[in-house]
């Protein structure tokens, strides 16, 4: 299970930042009570010393025993009891207003007066504005939090969407490059330094590809020609060496044999070009092709040797069968196979052939009974030692047969038949 | 009973010997510098003393005074007073500053000064009668409660 890599960090973003806003939230909670009470404490301390002022000046303040509006109480202690220093701490109250228990925060604080008897002082505030803040806070950072999260998840999946486009056109693009077909990429314009750096050296590397590409196919076709344009002139010295007819009969013959020595070498030249070619993807003209009506065009181009060899033939197509494939090859292919099960046959034999859905089924019968040995689709083999044979053709059959997606070429054996099928890989 | 105290005794001495670098004797009045003499006949010609203490430490020397009523008076080697406790007990004003005497008359009438301290750089801690205690500078102006 592959993720998008704008997806990926997202995971870690979002964990990481549930953490470090809970760190921060608790410090800066921390931090800012902390800053709260001080507040509260330092006016809780001026009152303080205002109160203690009073009290020297004016006794009746000595009497404030309860807490009322006044908000602090004096209490009459013993020397045991006197402490130096100010004691903070809270408490709840009942507060009408509210009509609810309310926290307080109380300064304790001890002095002595004029006339000498020791004191406790109390004095409260109420703290009901930071206790509220409190929850305040709270929900603020878990609104913080969310926040951030979504914004996070829309930054991602729109900004990053947008900045990955061209990666995927790129990778699109090389995605459609066929060798040997002129690559037009669809332009994609990036700021993204390393994506820019990826399209270019891309560029480059497929310029180099065109290059030795193009120089291998001319080198295979010049040298298929310069090999051609002798041959044919030495086959037509031959046959007009053959036609002055001033020869003796085992000249002509000899001259014959040599003359078809060297039309084999053209076949040879010719279906070594063809192999060469499949191999290097260089038929790259593909169409989608009914191969009934290639199969029934073969076997018309054939039916003069049909007839000379009085071949028995049973063409019959239940179905359609289509594929995509380059229309030369899809001759080639099966002319071979028509030409094999000819060839091959005895005088007087049968051929069956069929067309469905799934492929192309051509039986024969043959010279031999024997069955053809695997080996029968490597170059150069021959079954029968034949000298017209370039021994390429089932070669060639099973190259287009490779070169395809879906194409598979098989051969078996039955009921004294050789049959060879050529069918779609999931049949 | 007895030899286990002598020995803790002992133990005891020994290792405040060893630990402090002050030297603490007892004196009389006559050893103390001359300033410090005249600012307790001066001041507290009427209390008794009880103890006046020498505290000589590596860099300088202290002097200590204890009277009967409970007040004491801390001076400098130079017999200038650093420190004057009433111990929760009135202590003169005469030595006082100005400033500082109407300060205190001003924001907390009724009230009077039981402690003065003198700290670095000139401050004088005041402590009084209420248990509130204001820092002033050298010249006696007002910095803060001290709380």
């Amino acid at each position: 299970m592959s993720i998008s890599l704008k997806n990926y960090t997202l995971k870690y973003l979002v964990l990481a930042l549930l953490v470090i806003i809970a760190v921060w939230a608790a410090l800066f909670y921390a931090v800012i009570l902390d800053e709260l009470y001080d507040n509260t404490d330092d006016g809780l301390k001026d009152l303080k010393i205002q109160i203690i002022r009073k009290a020297y000046i004016d006794e009746a303040t000595l009497q404030i025993k309860e807490f009322d509006f006044n908000q602090f109480k004096i209490t009459p202690v013993n020397y045991s009891q006197y402490k130096e220093g100010n004691f903070f701490r809270n408490e709840l109250f009942y507060m009408e207003y509210d009509d609810e228990m309310e926290p307080y925060r109380i300064l304790e604080t001890y002095f002595v007066d004029r006339n000498g008897n020791y004191q406790k002082l109390e004095i409260r505030t109420s703290t009901v504005e930071e206790d509220d803040f409190r929850l305040d806070l709270f929900f603020a950072l878990i609104f913080l939090y969310i926040f951030l999260v979504v914004s996070i998840v829309l930054i991602n999946n729109i900004v990053l969407k947008k900045v990955w486009k061209p990666f995927y056109i790129t990778l699109d693009n090389l995605g459609k490059y066929e060798f040997g077909k002129l690559y037009k990429p669809k332009q994609s314009t990036t700021e993204i330094r390393e994506f820019k750096l990826l399209d270019q050296k891309i560029d480059k590397m497929i310029e180099r590809n065109e290059t030795a590409f193009l120089q291998q196919k001319q080198f295979i076709e010049n040298a298929s020609h310069e090999l051609q344009t002798p041959l044919a002139i030495a086959i037509n010295k031959l046959d007009l060496l053959i036609e002055k007819e001033s020869f003796p009969e085992d000249n002509l013959i000899d001259l014959s044999e040599t003359k078809n020595g060297l039309i084999r070498l053209v076949n040879l030249n010719k279906s070594l070009l063809i192999l060469s070619r499949i191999e290097n993807n260089q038929y790259t003209d593909k169409k989608e092709i009914e191969i009934n009506e290639v199969v029934k065009h073969v076997l018309e181009d054939f039916s003069d040797l049909l007839q000379f060899k009085n071949i028995d033939l049973d063409f019959s197509e239940p179905a359609q069968f289509k594929t995509v494939i380059n229309p030369d090859l899809a001759y080639i292919l099966i002319s071979n196979l028509i030409r094999n099960a000819v060839k091959y046959n005895s005088d007087g034999g049968k051929i069956i052939v069929t067309v469905d859905s799934y492929g192309v089924e051509i039986k024969n019968t043959s010279i031999g009974n024997e069955p053809l040995s695997e080996l029968v689709f490597n170059r150069f083999y021959k079954a029968v030692n034949d000298n017209t044979s370039t021994g390429l053709g089932l070669s060639i059959v099973k190259s287009i047969a490779e070169n395809h997606a879906a194409l598979n070429i098989l051969y078996s054996f039955e009921n004294n038949f050789h049959v060879f099928s050529l069918k779609t890989k999931n049949s | 009973m007895k030899k286990v105290q002598l020995k803790f005794l002992a133990a005891f001495f020994l290792l405040t010997g060893i630990g402090s670098y002050a030297q603490e004797s007892i004196i009389t009045k006559a050893e103390l510098p001359n300033v410090a003499q005249k600012f307790v006949s001066e001041h507290f010609s009427k209390s008794t003393v009880d103890y006046i203490k020498k505290d000589k430490e590596t860099f300088s020397t202290d002097y200590k005074i204890k009277f009967s009523d409970g007040r004491e008076i801390e001076f400098d080697s130079d017999g200038n007073w650093t420190e004057v406790d009433g111990n929760r007990t009135v202590i003169p004003t005469a030595f006082i500053s100005k400033n500082i005497l109407n300060h205190v008359k001003q924001k907390f009438p009724n009230t009077h000064i039981v402690k003065i301290e003198k700290g670095r750089f000139g401050k004088q801690d005041v402590k009084l009668s209420n248990g509130l205690e204001l820092e002033f500078n050298a010249q006696g102006e007002f910095k803060r409660i001290d709380d």
